[in-house]
């Protein structure tokens, strides 16, 4: 949790752990009702009633956790469309409630505990849908998936190329690929496969499906957070489940007990706030040969933190350290764009959504596959609306949907985190976004 | 029993004659409409009416009913033809965006939504709206969010009122009672199939498009033998010439379009070329029996011949070739009209060497050449109205000189075969003597041949030329039906070509005995992605449907051709079925296709089979590097097409986009990389029976291949 977001009121299922004057008196009167496990509601103005549990509040906004069938859903409405609030019973006057971080984040924090028994409650169930998924693949594929595949590449053989090649790239298989892992783990008896098929459900739950409670089981179950030391991959998917599911504590916990760290630790570390660790960790990283990478991170981490000025530098030496040799190979060059097309919308982050005329604008940016295209409603100075319009993103999906979120949530891009694991694709939205209005200046 | 629509010759009423009795609806009309516009019989005087009609030509004047029903029915077909069967019109479902809900009460069902601008279409109250949460949290990839149809209310400019539909389900509705905003209004589920094609020819076929080709009785007679099989469109045959008992050739003189082309044809230019004119009767005069037999023949053979001579298929080809991309260049932009062929060419010439006839004779096509006519004229032999002409006759001429089917002898009797039932000659009889009454009633009817006609019974050599006539015919009809298949398409050999025919055609070689080749369906298909088959198939395919996807590709709401197909060679299927039909399978030649050959980033066939709905195309990952561990090396290789077979119906829109950009636009490849292909194991082509069956089916023993 950032500090800013201290002020913000922040309602737990651990009630305990409010820190504000009002707090005590809400206790009470909880106890003495005898309703801790009683439900809140929001009655919005529409007269719609919103019944589950409120995340956060302040007189700005309400953040409510409701239940709707089977579902959980997570909805954030502005206190202009609250009617009425009632936590535990009470009814909460919104105007009355302080202003918090104007930067509203929507991240809540959770206790170590409560992490871990969420984690317990959740990791072992299928999904919803995993019963309606019908078990689809390649009767030629060898499911005893030894640890290094013989021979060449075969997609039609190999169970890891197999998700590399088939699962991966199509959202629609996406399913599929849990169904078809956990029923390998069923029918084998090998430990060695049963950790595979672990570690590669933690990656799929992680990158693809953004399901952080089964990400985060899988690895533990693969053992991931006692010894990372030979999957540092795994460990910062796990380190950033934590994040995601509320625990900056537990996330840099994990982080510090990998003894080999890979060239996302400076993203994740950037996204926690710590900056300073992370342009150290890159600027150590940057000698083993993969500079260009580490920069573009941890110019990703200055530009998270604000430090505008620090992270163009590094977007130049991103650009700078490509070495000459290399320059012509895939990857190299998609690092040069990246950099080049941060470097071009760097320096619209600290345009304020106010200095935007209404309108709706069009811009793209250099994403992992080509131009990813990003349509902004603007509209009385807030951010309304941001779309991507047109992307060939297909191996992280998960970051069209939830970048543009972050930034309508946050009515900013400077300090939107990029979803790890489709970093490439975030940043090309954050970028479009910012040039997009730049042109309605 | 009288069975009189014509205009008798105006002459004065005598005490001592008995003219005929003014009709029940003269005299109503004569209540109701000015005196002036009525003839009077005591003075002769002509009314307004009969002005007008006399102004419009003579056969206007003496069989006016005639004339309007003619007008009628060529209009009519043309409406079916340039409307009905246009599908341009057709939009896709529609949607209004940023609408915010200002009540949403679950308990009292009552939901209001707002917006400044009031709602762009029209809906109807009472009528059913779908309204999808569009707030960005509603998004998410593991939320299917669900549109919810509701009951409109009442709209207004200020906002509109609705009540959930019964229809709704509970749990999408309470998590749509969840949203402040915005929320869009459908008129039909928006995830739902788009079905725009074939909504907006349901909607304004309310009489079947392909109305006049089913009433042609050689199409349906003549496609029922070569197949041997029902054609359901022998029902409208045996209706229309049940019609014909009464009304001996009506179908020739009332309601053929070609018919009535050909006398705008004759009246426009065959009145002012004179120097083509044959007189007398020539070898022709019973070609058109000889060529109905000859068609006949060779369908018994398998070979449908008809759809080169039948009378409405030549018609409709004909405007399909001539006038309809005219229609759709003027309206879509000239690119969209495929270019022209041999086959285009030929069909073009037959037409208008059938309008041309009409120089030699005015309906020389109909009166002697049509085999559809031929049908009707022996159906004749059964009917129960005739022609009659009284004892009064005056042997003036009048009558043999404005038949337009030559069916009066020169005694002024009828020739039964060839009479259309016009009532032309009724109306310029100056002594009334033509009456059209009941074949058996008794008239004092006038003497046969007498004055002499000079006409010899079918004598030695009558039967002689007869018979030689039905011989060669047969003759004729063999040699075709051989001619076609040695020319033709050759189906048993295992490399034949095998065509990509329209969804929900019949097997090919019953398609190719059944197709009539009349061009309803590339009419109905929008941006003709069904096209005319040249000599490709040799004479056996000509004119028939194919699918060139380089070209276009099927649209997923359409089924438009199976709609309009008068014979059921492409059976009319609802569009759930036609979505399922296979037409044939798209193949990838990834020696060619860009990212399989390593040359550059495309996924056009993916995107396009994704929006179209099938999901038939899948990425797979080529040409991964893999570093030194054995693991595969993030950001090397490319995202390649890889076929779905199970989901792909062979649409062609893959192909299309393919070619489209890949060929024509970037010039990258010389073919496109994606190609549909029809035959063994790559289509579906059934008589009967359901295609959503058939694909359950192979997903089930696709099933139970896979392990697990």
């Amino acid at each position: 949790m950032r500090s800013a977001s201290s002020l913000k009121m922040e309602v737990s299922r651990m009630k305990h752990t409010r820190k504000n004057s009002q707090t005590a008196f809400l206790i009470c009167i909880a106890v003495l009702a005898n309703a801790a496990n009683a439900e809140d509601v929001a009655v919005l103005k529409t007269g719609s009633l919103v019944t589950g549990t409120v995340l956060t509040y302040d007189s700005a906004s309400v953040s409510i956790e409701a239940k709707v069938g089977t579902r959980t859903v997570t909805r954030k409405y502005p206190a202009s469309q609250i009617k009425s609030l009632t936590i535990d019973g009470v009814e909460i006057d919104l105007a009355k409630v302080p202003e918090g971080d104007s930067g509203v984040s929507e991240r809540v924090n959770r206790s170590q505990k409560e992490i871990q028994a969420g984690i317990d409650r959740v990791g072992p169930t299928q999904p919803d849908w995993f019963e309606s998924t019908p078990l689809d693949y390649p009767k030629t594929l060898d499911l005893t998936w030894p640890e290094k595949a013989e021979g060449p590449w075969d997609s039609s053989k190999n169970v890891g190329q197999y998700i590399w090649d088939r699962i991966n790239p199509n959202p629609g298989k996406w399913r599929d690929g849990i169904r078809l892992l956990h029923h390998i783990m069923l029918t084998t008896q090998d430990k060695a496969l049963s950790q595979r098929v672990m570690l590669t459900l933690g990656g799929m739950y992680h990158n693809l499906h953004q399901d952080y409670a089964r990400s985060a089981y899988w690895y533990q179950q693969a053992g991931i957070d006692k010894n990372a030391s030979n999957r540092p991959q795994a460990g910062l998917h796990l380190a950033d489940c934590y994040w995601q599911l509320g625990s900056k504590p537990m996330a840099l916990a994990m982080l510090k007990s990998m003894s080999s760290k890979p060239y996302g630790a400076i993203k994740l570390l950037g996204d926690l706030g710590e900056t300073k660790d992370a342009l150290d960790m890159a600027e150590r990283f940057s000698k083993s040969g993969e500079a260009s990478v580490c920069f573009l991170y941890a110019g990703d981490a200055c530009r998270v933190a604000g430090r505008l000025k620090d992270a163009e530098d590094y977007y130049r030496k991103a650009i700078a350290a490509i070495n000459p040799d290399e320059a012509e190979k895939p990857h190299r060059k998609r690092d040069k764009a990246r950099a080049e097309s941060s470097l071009a919308a760097i320096k619209f982050y600290t345009l304020d959504p106010k200095q935007v005329k209404d309108g709706t604008y069009a811009s793209s940016s250099i994403g992992y596959e080509a131009e990813v295209k990003v349509e902004v409603v603007v509209k009385d100075g807030r951010i309304e609306d941001v779309r991507v319009i047109q992307h060939r993103e297909k191996q992280f999906y998960s970051s069209i949907t939830d970048t543009p979120k972050k930034i309508v949530a946050r009515q900013s891009f400077k300090d939107v985190d990029a979803t790890t694991g489709a970093t490439i694709t975030s940043e090309a939205i954050i970028n479009a976004t910012a040039k997009a209005m730049a042109g309605g200046r | 029993m009288r069975f009189d629509w014509f205009l008798p010759y105006l002459r004065k009423a005598k005490p001592d004659r008995d003219d005929r009795s003014i009709g029940a609806v003269r005299r109503m009309a004569a209540r109701v409409f000015p005196a002036s516009w009525f003839s009077s019989r005591d003075t002769k005087l002509r009314g307004r009416i009969r002005k007008v009609l006399r102004w419009l030509g003579p056969v206007w004047y003496s069989s006016p009913l005639r004339r309007l029903v003619q007008a009628a029915c060529f209009t009519f077909f043309l409406w079916q033809f340039l409307w009905v069967c246009w599908p341009y019109d057709a939009q896709p479902g529609w949607q209004s965006t940023g609408w915010t809900p200002s009540t949403f009460d679950l308990t009292a069902q009552q939901i209001e939504i707002v917006r400044e601008q009031p709602l762009e279409q029209k809906v109807s109250v009472g009528g059913l709206v779908f309204l999808r949460d569009d707030s960005a949290e509603s998004v998410s990839p593991d939320e299917d969010v669900q549109s919810v149809p509701f009951i409109v209310r009442s709209v207004s400019d200020a906002g509109i009122q609705l009540t959930p539909s019964a229809e709704a389900d509970a749990t999408s509705l309470e998590l749509l009672s969840l949203t402040i905003g915005p929320v869009s209004v459908h008129p039909r589920d928006p995830a739902s199939w788009p079905s725009h094609y074939a909504d907006n020819l349901a909607d304004k076929e309310d009489v079947a498009a392909e109305l006049f080709l089913s009433i042609d009785p050689l199409v349906s007679l003549s496609t029922g033998i070569a197949s041997r099989a029902w054609v359901w469109s022998l029902v409208s045959a045996a209706v229309i010439l049940a019609v014909c008992v009464f009304i001996p050739r009506g179908f020739c003189g009332y309601l053929c379009p070609l018919g009535t082309l050909i006398d705008l044809f004759d009246w426009l230019v065959g009145s002012r070329v004179k120097r083509f004119r044959v007189s007398g009767d020539g070898w022709w005069v019973h070609i058109k029996y000889y060529i109905l037999l000859g068609v006949l023949v060779s369908a018994c053979f398998g070979v449908l011949l008809s759809g080169f001579v039948a009378a409405i298929p030549v018609i409709t080809r004909g405007l399909l070739f001539v006038v309809a991309p005219f229609q759709n260049g003027s309206a879509n932009g000239w690119h969209q009209v495929p270019p022209i062929h041999l086959g285009h060419f030929l069909s073009i010439v037959l037409f208008i060497g059938v309008l041309c006839l009409g120089l030699m004779r005015p309906r020389f096509w109909c009166k002697y050449v049509c085999p559809s006519g031929a049908v009707f004229s022996l159906g004749n032999l059964l009917r129960v109205t005739e022609r009659k002409v009284e004892s009064s006759c005056i042997h003036c001429n009048k009558c043999v000189e404005i038949c337009p089917f030559d069916a009066i002898k020169p005694d002024f009797t009828t020739r039964t075969t060839d009479c259309t039932f016009c009532q032309t000659c009724g109306g310029v009889c100056p002594t009334q003597a033509i009456t059209f009454v009941g074949r058996w009633a008794t008239l004092d009817l006038k003497t046969v041949n007498e004055p002499p006609t000079h006409e010899t019974h079918l004598g030695r050599r009558g039967f002689l030329s007869a018979g030689i006539g039905v011989a060669s015919s047969v003759a004729a009809g063999v040699a075709a039906a051989v001619t076609t298949k040695s020319f033709g398409a050759n189906l048993d050999a295992p490399d034949s070509l095998r065509l990509v025919r329209p969804p929900g055609s019949v097997p090919e070689r019953e398609f190719l005995q059944m197709c009539i080749r009349c061009g309803e369906c590339f009419k109905a298909c929008p941006s003709d992605v069904l096209q005319p088959l040249g000599f490709q198939q040799g004479l056996e395919g000509l004119w028939t449907p194919y699918v060139n996807a380089d070209w276009a590709g099927c649209a997923s709401s359409c089924n438009g051709c199976g709609q309009v197909c008068p014979t059921g060679a492409i059976r009319a299927l609802p569009l759930e079925e036609k979505r399922h039909a296979r037409m044939g399978l798209a193949f990838i030649n990834v020696q060619t296709c860009l990212p399989h050959a390593g040359i550059e980033a495309c996924q056009l066939c993916v995107d396009e089979c994704t929006s179209a709905g099938y999901n038939a195309i899948e990425f797979t990952q080529v040409g991964t590097e893999v570093d030194d561990a054995g693991q595969p090396i993030e950001g090397t290789g490319f995202l390649a097409p890889l076929m779905i077979d199970d989901k792909c119906v062979g649409c062609g829109l893959c192909q299309t986009r393919c070619y489209g950009i890949n060929v024509s636009q970037k010039k990258l490849l010389d073919a496109s990389a994606i190609i549909i292909k029809a035959g063994t194991d790559h289509e579906d082509r059934m008589l009967s029976g359901s295609y959503v069956q058939l694909r359950a089916t192979e997903a089930t023993r696709n099933a139970s291949k896979v392990g697990g």
